[in-house]
């Protein structure tokens, strides 16, 4: 009992914040560290060496990993730039009865399984889908639009583009109207108000939107197999095949470790340039 | 601070216990579902239809559990890395039972108790990878070749040229076949090189020709092949016949062709899981897959083709696709099985490099 009255009640409150520490020691560090001595060991953390990787520093597996980045980095761009005057107008701009009503409608497509929503898209995309008709219509032949690089894209862009609104819309929710207000009065024009108050305020959002879909359309596997007709490989496409079809968990592995290090590298590689760019539009 | 690092030490540890028990919660209910009177079977999708099995349950009072794979390699990854999943029956494809038996993974047959096997056309048994047919039983077979759009496309110009040669294609692209062997049999096909062993000269030319066709391929797909016919995305698609069978019977420009040079021979086989203690409960099981009214059920369902003589001689035409596609007849001696002599890992290599670039 006196073991117990010496807990502080910070040290109690963490025993209901230990569940997820738990489960991410369960699901997330433990299997990382398997994978990581996959990549390194032959054995079981036993004959370490770099044998592995060896196998998977080639030009064909680092072209991999750079079109998972250029996927990831046009997404996200594509989303961010799409993304922010949609979240921006949401928070600060529409009328407050309608702003639950245009959450509802940007997260609807959350309701529906991924999947479908892939697949509907073929109906669109197809020879004679609705797009296609379109644009026949209007005196433009585009050839094919399913299978390729650009459906693919279209539809990374639809799917994550929620992603990266409700983390922008919570941020730009809690800027002070009275803030743009104050800017607006003391003579600073609609950019510079945007660039110098609301796009410092709002960076945190910008980053959280921008990596959640950056991450996540990193490792995606469904959409680039199912819209780009699976002629390239991308990153979760080769994991998988590792790993499911090669049965090869080591090589696998040192690819996943590979693949992970160039990510994060890249991620810095973003976060400075995110920071930079609103840097220059403060002081433009 | 040594007391509230062993605290929050202990809370997390705790946690960690709680999810490990839920974790082997499934394990309390493997022993009450052992006592059971059941089965479960790994298979494809379209090979078992559930409704039927309900007849089957009723029937004997043996629950049937069906478990479903993508491709035959995934099956024996989960087999082989999980080594306690419990399995009694599986339909692999044929290539991949020569690894299962070298791995343990499959039991002998005990034919005295498969009476069935007579009614199986003998051109499905002792192939390469069980030439006794000690662990394994074909159930189903099938072909690969060509779906076209007969409305685009003249009959008699059904070729590898219309796949390998750009002058050929008809549409500017094709829809090619997601599977390295078949691909890789394709090429091979088309470049005239023996289909049983291939030096690194010859598999370099094959990789070439399949690099070169990448351009011109609008999509690799194992499963789209019917929709991309019907929705006129593409006039000529590598598919196996089932799929574009099935196909077939609601759109009728669609059509199926083998291949001049020689097809490809599949077949689905049944084989008996190593650890299974359930070996009556099985060959009743078997008796009822191998029985005429359930392959008929499942024949005239997925249009898949049977190996019994008696059912496949009843087969509607319609659920075939091909004319004539009988063991024995001309058509039939176009098809080819491949034995490549390549390992699963060189195949794995080149397809991903052929991929990934």
């Amino acid at each position: 009992m006196r073991f117990l009255k010496k807990i502080s009640k910070s040290d109690k409150s963490f025993f209901f914040m230990a569940p997820a520490i738990a489960w991410q020691i369960c699901f997330f560090f433990l299997p990382l560290l398997f994978v990581v001595q996959l990549s390194f060991c032959s054995d079981l953390f036993q004959n370490v060496s770099l044998e592995y990787f060896a196998q998977v520093i080639k030009t064909s597996h680092f072209f991999v990993i750079f079109r998972s980045l250029l996927l990831a980095s046009i997404t996200a761009s594509c989303c961010l730039l799409i993304g922010y005057p949609v979240a921006y107008y949401v928070a600060l701009c529409a009328p407050a009865r309608m702003k639950s009503k245009l959450m509802f409608l940007i997260v609807l497509p959350f309701l529906t399984n991924l999947l479908v929503q892939v697949y509907a898209w073929f109906f669109i995309l197809e020879k004679h889908g609705v797009l296609n008709k379109f644009l026949n219509f209007v005196g433009i032949d585009v050839g094919h639009l399913l299978n390729s690089q650009f459906a693919m894209y279209l539809v990374m862009f639809h799917v994550y583009l929620p992603f990266i609104i409700m983390p922008l819309y919570s941020t730009l929710e809690k800027i002070n109207i009275r803030l743009i207000e104050s800017s607006l009065d003391l003579g600073a024009s609609y950019f510079q108000t945007f660039c110098r108050v609301v796009l410092p305020l709002s960076l945190h959002g910008i980053k959280t939107g921008f990596f959640l879909v950056y991450v996540t359309s990193f490792g995606e596997y469904v959409i680039p197999s199912l819209i780009a007709g699976q002629k390239k490989y991308f990153v979760g496409t080769l994991i998988s095949e590792y790993f499911f079809i090669g049965k090869d968990w080591h090589v696998g592995a040192a690819f996943t470790c590979l693949s992970s290090a160039t990510f994060i590298v890249s991620i810095l590689i973003w976060q400075v340039a995110l920071h930079r760019l609103v840097d220059r539009l403060q002081r433009a | 601070m040594f007391l509230k690092n062993l605290y929050r030490l202990l809370a997390v540890c705790s946690w960690i216990a709680i999810i490990y028990g839920f974790l082997m919660l499934p394990y309390l209910f493997k022993d009450l579902e052992s006592k059971e009177k059941s089965l479960r079977v790994y298979t494809w999708a379209h090979r078992i239809d559930e409704s039927i099995l309900r007849d089957f349950e009723k029937k004997t009072g043996i629950k049937v559990y069906l478990n479903y794979y993508e491709s035959s390699e995934e099956l024996l990854t989960k087999l082989e890395m999980m080594p306690t999943a419990d399995c009694d029956i599986m339909l692999p494809s044929g290539y991949i039972i020569e690894p299962m038996i070298k791995a343990g993974l499959v039991k002998k047959l005990d034919k005295s108790r498969c009476r069935f096997m007579k009614k199986i056309y003998p051109e499905f048994l002792n192939m390469y990878y069980d030439l006794e047919n000690e662990y394994s039983l074909p159930l189903y077979w099938d072909v690969f070749g060509i779906g076209y759009n007969k409305n685009i496309v003249d009959d008699s110009t059904i070729s590898l040229d219309m796949i390998f040669d750009l002058k050929h294609v008809i549409g500017g692209e094709i829809a090619m076949t997601e599977d390295a062997r078949e691909a890789i049999f394709l090429a091979a096909s088309y470049l005239g090189l023996p289909l049983t062993h291939f030096s690194d000269d010859q598999l370099e030319q094959i990789y070439q020709l399949l690099h070169k066709q990448k351009s011109w391929v609008g999509s690799y797909t194992d499963s789209q092949q019917g929709y991309f016919l019907s929705s006129n995305t593409f006039a000529v698609v590598v598919s196996d016949r089932e799929t574009i069978c099935r196909k077939m019977l609601t759109s009728d420009f669609i059509k199926f062709s083998l291949l001049p040079t020689g097809s490809m021979l599949r077949t689905d086989s049944v084989v008996i899981s190593a650890q299974t203690q359930k070996e009556d409960l099985v060959y009743q099981f078997l008796e009822f897959l191998f029985s005429s009214q359930v392959l008929q059920h499942h024949c005239q369902k997925y249009c898949i083709l049977p190996t019994t003589r008696e059912v496949l001689k009843s087969l509607d035409q319609k659920y075939i696709g091909v004319d004539n596609l009988y063991p024995g007849t001309d058509e039939f001696k176009k098809l080819v099985v491949f034995n490549h002599g390549l390992t699963q890992k060189e195949i794995n290599d080149f397809w991903i490099r052929f991929k990934a670039s």
